[in-house]
C-alpha cells in the first residue's frame, strides 16, 4: 500500500497519550503532599517468616526512562508530575507513616516511586536518605524499585551503607532481548540486567525481578511458553521473581490495543499453567515466585469465563505466599478446555497476536464470523 | 544459487476476485482452491481439501514458520516441498503508522502484515511471485474492515498469482465471502475453537452441537460442514453465481454483511474509473444471469458501474434527442423479446424517440444498451412496488441524464411519478396498467403528437441501427470512431458491420459484444479503444497468451474485452481477455485467448 508520511517511532506512539487533555487533567488533579496509596498485605520475609508488609506508592516526578521514551504498557505517567518537590515527598512519606501509625505491625515496607528509588533526577537525595535510614532504624525490610541501567556501583554501595540488605526490584519484564526491545521498549538489555544483578550481589543487596506475563504484540500461547523459560532462567539469579500478568492501564498503548480488540489480558488458567510448569525449577533454585494478578477476574486484568475467576485468583494469591503447588489441585471449570484449545491454537497458528476471542458472553454470538 | 520450488497453479475459474486454482500438475491437479491449510495437530483430511500443512516454532522470537505441501504440487512434481519463513515481529493494525519491529519475511511462502504492507519496501522490490501469502495479523485485521479490504486489494494487485491465506478467520459460514474478497486458503482454527464451546459452524453460522452425537460424530459433522461449504463455493465460482451464495451466507453475521458492503463500496469506486481492476467482465457466456435477489445486490460494483456509466456517459442517438419514452422493464430479457415490450413498441411505432426502461437495480436501461451485460440478463424479485431506494436511484439517474441531455418531452409510461426540470413530462399511464389498451392508446397518441409537433423525421432503419451500434460501442469501448464509415447489414439479431465490402465485425447477440474480424484490427489500431498487449521479442505466438509470453500491456482489460496484440511495436493480431486487469500480467494460466493473427 505504501505510506505517504514518514513512519512514527514506537516510542512516539507510547508517548502520545501522555498529552491527551484527559491525562493532563488527571495529573493536575492530585495533591502532591499526599501519597497515591498506602495499603497492607500479607508477605514473607527473606528468611521465610510470614509478615505484614506496607506498600507506599508515592506521587513523584516519575521515571527517567519515561522522560526519554517509556515502556509500552506503562501507565504511570498518569500519576507523576514534574513539579513534585522535596517538601512534597517528605510530606507524603510522613503521611504514609501517619496512616500506618509508623508501620505498626509491619516487618516490611515497599516504597514505590513510579521509577528508580535511588535515581537523583527522579527523587531528591535527601528524601532517599530519609526513607533508607528511617526504615532501617524501624527494623523494616525495605523493598525499592530500580531500572537495571541505573543500578550503578557507587549508588548501590551508598544504599547498602544506609540500609544494608534491602531488596532492589528490577522490572526486567522478559528474559529475551528481542522482547525487551520490541514488545516492551524497556530501554536496557539482558547484559545490563546481568551486570546490575552482579553489582547488587556485590553490595549484598537482595535481588527481586519482575517479569511481565503476556506483553503486548504477543499471543497468549507464546507468552506461556516464553514466560516459563524466563522464570526458569531468572530464578537462578534472583531471590524473588514477581510475575505481573498484564493489566490494562488507562490511556496506554495496551489500552489502545485492547479497545481495538488487538490485545486481551491473559487467562488466569495461563498463570496457573505457568506456575505449574516452572514450579520444580524454581523450587530447586530456592527462589520465591510471586504472582499477583492485578485486577484479577476483571476484563481489564487477567480473567477467565467469569464463573471460576474468584476461585482461581485466590489460589494464585495463596501460592504466592505458600509456594505450594497443591493450591491448584482442586480447580476446575468448563472454560479450562476452551483456554487449552486457545493456547494450542496460538502456538501452532501463524498469528503473532494470537487467536483469542472474548471469554464472556453468549458462546453462539462469540462464534459468529469475525 | 538454490532455486526455491514454487507451487504449480493454474486459474481454472474466476468471478471478480474469487478464483479456483488447480494445484499441482496442470494435466492432473491434486487439489483445487478454495482449500485448507492444516495445522500440525490437525487430523489429516484428503489432499483435495487440504493440500498444505503448517508448522510453527514459537520457541524462537520471531517464530519460525514452515509450510509443507501434502502432495507433489511443485514442478517437476517429484517431491513434497517445505517452505520456510519468519513470522516477524509486527505491530498490530491499529499501530501501522510506525515501522517498528522486524518485518515478516519468506519466499515462496510469504508472511505479511498490514504494517509490513505499509512500510516494508522489500515487498515492492521482490522479483518473485510468492506461491502463498499469509496475513499473520488477520485475526486483528478483521476488526478494521477498511484496512483489511485495502490490504487484500493491494496484495491481489501486487501478487496476482499468489494464493492468499488469512489464518483463524474462516469457517463454513464465511468461506464464500472470503473467496469473494480474494482469500484462497482456509483452515480449521475457528471451527475447532467453536467445537470446544460445544458449537458447530455451519454454512449459515454457529449452531449448538446436537447432544445425541458423540465427540467423533460431532467432529465428523463439522468437517462435513466445511467440505460442503468448500464444494458449494467452488461450484459457485465455476458457474458464476458466487455473489448469490455470498449474500445468502453473510446474513449469519453482522460483521460479514458489513464487510461485504464495505467491499462493495470500495470496489465500486474502483469499478467506476477502472472496471478491469475491479474484476468486471464486459460480456458473459450465454445463459449467465445476474441474480439480484437480495437488497445488497444493488451495491454490487457491477450495478454501480452500470449506473454511473449510463448516468454520466450515455447519450441518445442524434435523431432521438428530443423525446424520451420511459417504459417499465419486463421479466424477459432483453426486454424487446417480451410480449409487453412488443406491445409498447407497436404503440410507439417510431424510431425518433429514445426508449428508456425503468428498472431495479440497474436504474435506467436505454433501449440500445439492453442487449449488453448485465442489462441483457438479470433477474429480480418483483412485488409490484418500488422501494424508496430504488425510486431514488431511478429519479437521480433520470434527472442527471436529462440535465445533461436536455430532452424536450418525456413521455412517462413507467408508472413512476417523475418530475424533470425544464422538461415537459406526459403521464400516459394515469392509473392504468402499462399494457392496458387505454394506456397504450395514450402512449401512442403522445408519441405521434410530439413527433409531429417537433417535426421529427423517421430515420431509415440502417441509420437507426448504425446509431444504435455506435451507442453500444461508446458504452462498451468508450468510443465509436471505428464505426464512422460503417454500415449495418444482415438480419437481426446478429447483424454484420461493414466498411465498404469488408466485414469488420459481427454483432454477437448471445454474448452482447462485437466479434471483430481481422479486417477491423487496422481500423481499431488507430482508435486507441482497445487494450494492448506486447509480446516478448522472438516469441512465436501460436495460442493463448500467458504471463510468460507478455512483455507489457496497456489499458485495463475486462473479461471478454478484445485486445490488440503487438510484437516489436507491430500489430500482429488480436486476443480476447479471459482474466481481468487486476490479474495482469502475472496471473497463472491463460490471460487471453488468441482471436486473429495478422
Amino acid at each position: 500500500m505504501g505510506r505517504t508520511t514518514p513512519p512514527k517511532r514506537l516510542h512516539e506512539l507510547i508517548k502520545a497519550p501522555e498529552n491527551l487533555p484527559s491525562s493532563i487533567e488527571r495529573r493536575e488533579s492530585w495533591d502532591a503532599t499526599k501519597p497515591a496509596t498506602v495499603y497492607l498485605t500479607p508477605e514473607v520475609l527473606p528468611d521465610g517468616t510470614p509478615c505484614t508488609a506496607a506498600t507506599v506508592i508515592l506521587r513523584t516526578k516519575g521515571c527517567a526512562w519515561w522522560w526519554k521514551s517509556g515502556c509500552t504498557f506503562c501507565g504511570y505517567f498518569n500519576d507523576v508530575r514534574d513539579n513534585v518537590t522535596l517538601e512534597d515527598m517528605l510530606s507524603q512519606w510522613s503521611d504514609a507513616k501517619k496512616i500506618t501509625n509508623d508501620f505498626e505491625g509491619c516487618k516490611m515496607v515497599k516504597v514505590y516511586t513510579s521509577g528508580t528509588f535511588f535515581e537523583d533526577r527522579e527523587n531528591p537525595i535527601e528524601w532517599q536518605e530519609t526513607v533508607l535510614r528511617e526504615t532501617y532504624e524501624m527494623n523494616l525490610h525495605l523493598v525499592v524499585e530500580a531500572q537495571a541501567h541505573l543500578c550503578k556501583d557507587d549508588k548501590l554501595s551508598w544504599v547498602s551503607s544506609i540500609h544494608p540488605g534491602c531488596t532492589v526490584a528490577i522490572g526486567l519484564e522478559a528474559y529475551d532481548d528481542a522482547v525487551l526491545r520490541f514488545h516492551v521498549n524497556k530501554g536496557f538489555n539482558l547484559k545490563t540486567w546481568h551486570a546490575a544483578v552482579e553489582r547488587l550481589r556485590k553490595n549484598e543487596l537482595r535481588v527481586k525481578t519482575y517479569l511481565m506475563f503476556k506483553p503486548p504484540f504477543m499471543s497468549e500461547g507464546d507468552a506461556l511458553i516464553h514466560s516459563v523459560r524466563w522464570i526458569q532462567e531468572v530464578s537462578q539469579l534472583s531471590d524473588e521473581v514477581s510475575i505481573n500478568p498484564m493489566n490494562i492501564q488507562k490511556r496506554t498503548i495496551v489500552d489502545r490495543l485492547h479497545r481495538n480488540r488487538e490485545y486481551r489480558p491473559p487467562w488466569l488458567w495461563s498463570l496457573v499453567k505457568m506456575i505449574q510448569d516452572s514450579h520444580n525449577a524454581v523450587k530447586e533454585s530456592g527462589c520465591r515466585v510471586i504472582v499477583h494478578p492485578t485486577a484479577g477476574g476483571k476484563i481489564r486484568g487477567a480473567h477467565n469465563c467469569g464463573k471460576c475467576d474468584k476461585e482461581v485468583v485466590a489460589a494464585i494469591e495463596r501460592y504466592s505466599v505458600s509456594s505450594e503447588i497443591d493450591e491448584f489441585s482442586d480447580l476446575s471449570c468448563e472454560c479450562h478446555h476452551i483456554w487449552s484449545d486457545e493456547i494450542n491454537s496460538d502456538i501452532l497458528t501463524p498469528a503473532q497476536f494470537g487467536t483469542g476471542i472474548a471469554r464472556r458472553g453468549s458462546p453462539l454470538r462469540l462464534m459468529l464470523a469475525p | 544459487m538454490v532455486t526455491i520450488p514454487s507451487l504449480g497453479r493454474t486459474v481454472t475459474s474466476r468471478v471478480r476476485f474469487a478464483r479456483i486454482f488447480a494445484l499441482g500438475d496442470r494435466s492432473n491437479p491434486s487439489a483445487n482452491t478454495p482449500s485448507m491449510v492444516l495445522m500440525d495437530d490437525d487430523d489429516p483430511l484428503e489432499v483435495a481439501y487440504a493440500p498444505f500443512r503448517m508448522s510453527r516454532d514459537s520457541s524462537k522470537t520471531p517464530a519460525e514458520l514452515k509450510m509443507k505441501t501434502r502432495a507433489k504440487l511443485c514442478p517437476p512434481f517429484n517431491d513434497i516441498v517445505t517452505w520456510k519463513a519468519s513470522e516477524g515481529l509486527s505491530l498490530p493494525p491499529s499501530l501501522i503508522e510506525s515501522d517498528a519491529g522486524i518485518f515478516p519475511h519468506g519466499n515462496a511462502f510469504l508472511p505479511i502484515t498490514a504494517q509490513s504492507l505499509f512500510h516494508d519496501s522489500n515487498l515492492s522490490n521482490i522479483e518473485f511471485e510468492p506461491s502463498i501469502i499469509c496475513f499473520v495479523d488477520s485475526l486483528q485485521l478483521v476488526n478494521n474492515d477498511n484496512l483489511l479490504i485495502k490490504s487484500l486489494h493491494s496484495v491481489k494487485r501486487r501478487f496476482p498469482s499468489s494464493l492468499i491465506w488469512m489464518p483463524g478467520v474462516s469457517g463454513p459460514d464465511n468461506c464464500s465471502l472470503l473467496a469473494w474478497l480474494g482469500v484462497d486458503l482456509m483452515d480449521l482454527i475457528r471451527v475447532k475453537r467453536a467445537f470446544s464451546k460445544g458449537i458447530h459452524i455451519s454454512a449459515f453460522g454457529p449452531i449448538k452441537i446436537d447432544k445425541s452425537m458423540n465427540q467423533t460424530q460431532a467432529w465428523e459433522k463439522q468437517i462435513q460442514f466445511w467440505k460442503d461449504s468448500i464444494n458449494t463455493t467452488r461450484e459457485a465460482i465455476r458457474v458464476g453465481n458466487i455473489r448469490r451464495i455470498v449474500e445468502a451466507t453473510c446474513l449469519s453475521s453482522p460483521r460479514s454483511v458489513q464487510r461485504l458492503r464495505r467491499h462493495d463500496n470500495f470496489m465500486s469506486k474502483i469499478a467506476i474509473s477502472d472496471p478491469g481492476n475491479a474484476g468486471l467482465a464486459s460480456s458473459m457466456p450465454p445463459g449467465t444471469v445476474l441474480e439480484c435477489n437480495s437488497r445488497d445486490t444493488r451495491d454490487d460494483p457491477l450495478i454501480r458501474y452500470w449506473q454511473d456509466r449510463v448516468t454520466e456517459n450515455w447519450n441518445p442517438n442524434p435523431h432521438q434527442s428530443k423525446i424520451a419514452v420511459l417504459l417499465p422493464c419486463s421479466a424477459v430479457k432483453p426486454y424487446r423479446k417480451s410480449p409487453s415490450h412488443s406491445r409498447f413498441r407497436h404503440a410507439i411505432n417510431s424510431r425518433s424517440v429514445s426508449e428508456i426502461m425503468i428498472t431495479a437495480p440497474l436504474g435506467i436501461v436505454p433501449r440500445d444498451l439492453e442487449v449488453l451485460w448485465p442489462a441483457s440478463s438479470y433477474d429480480i424479485p418483483v412485488i409490484g412496488e418500488w422501494d424508496s431506494d430504488e425510486l431514488h436511484t431511478i429519479k437521480t439517474m433520470l434527472s442527471k441524464i436529462n440535465s445533461r441531455v436536455g430532452f424536450e418531452v418525456v413521455i412517462n409510461h413507467s408508472g413512476i411519478e417523475i418530475e424533470l426540470e425544464d422538461t415537459v413530462v406526459i403521464n400516459t399511464r394515469e392509473s392504468d396498467s402499462a399494457g392496458s389498451e387505454s394506456a397504450l392508446k395514450r402512449l401512442s397518441e403522445a408519441v405521434r403528437e410530439n413527433v409531429g409537433s417537433y417535426g421529427l423525421k423517421e430515420p431509415k432503419r440502417s441509420v437507426a441501427l448504425l446509431a444504435s451500434f455506435r451507442s453500444i460501442s461508446r458504452h462498451l469501448l468508450g468510443g465509436d470512431q471505428w464505426l464512422s464509415n460503417a454500415k449495418i447489414t444482415g438480419k437481426a439479431p446478429d447483424y454484420r458491420i461493414m466498411i465498404e465490402s469488408d466485414q469488420i465485425a459481427l454483432w454477437d447477440s448471445k454474448r452482447g459484444r462485437f466479434a471483430f474480424s481481422k479486417a477491423a484490427l487496422e481500423v481499431l489500431k488507430h482508435t486507441n479503444l482497445l487494450p494492448k498487449v506486447e509480446l516478448i521479442e522472438g516469441f512465436k505466438w501460436s495460442g493463448d497468451l500467458f504471463s510468460t509470453n507478455i512483455s507489457s500491456y496497456s489499458g485495463s482489460p475486462r473479461i471478454g474485452d478484445d485486445m490488440l496484440v503487438y510484437q516489436g511495436g507491430i500489430l500482429v493480431g488480436s486476443a480476447r481477455a479471459v482474466a481481468p486487469a487486476w490479474e495482469w500480467p502475472t496471473a497463472p494460466g491463460a490471460l487471453a485467448r488468441a482471436r486473429h493473427r495478422v
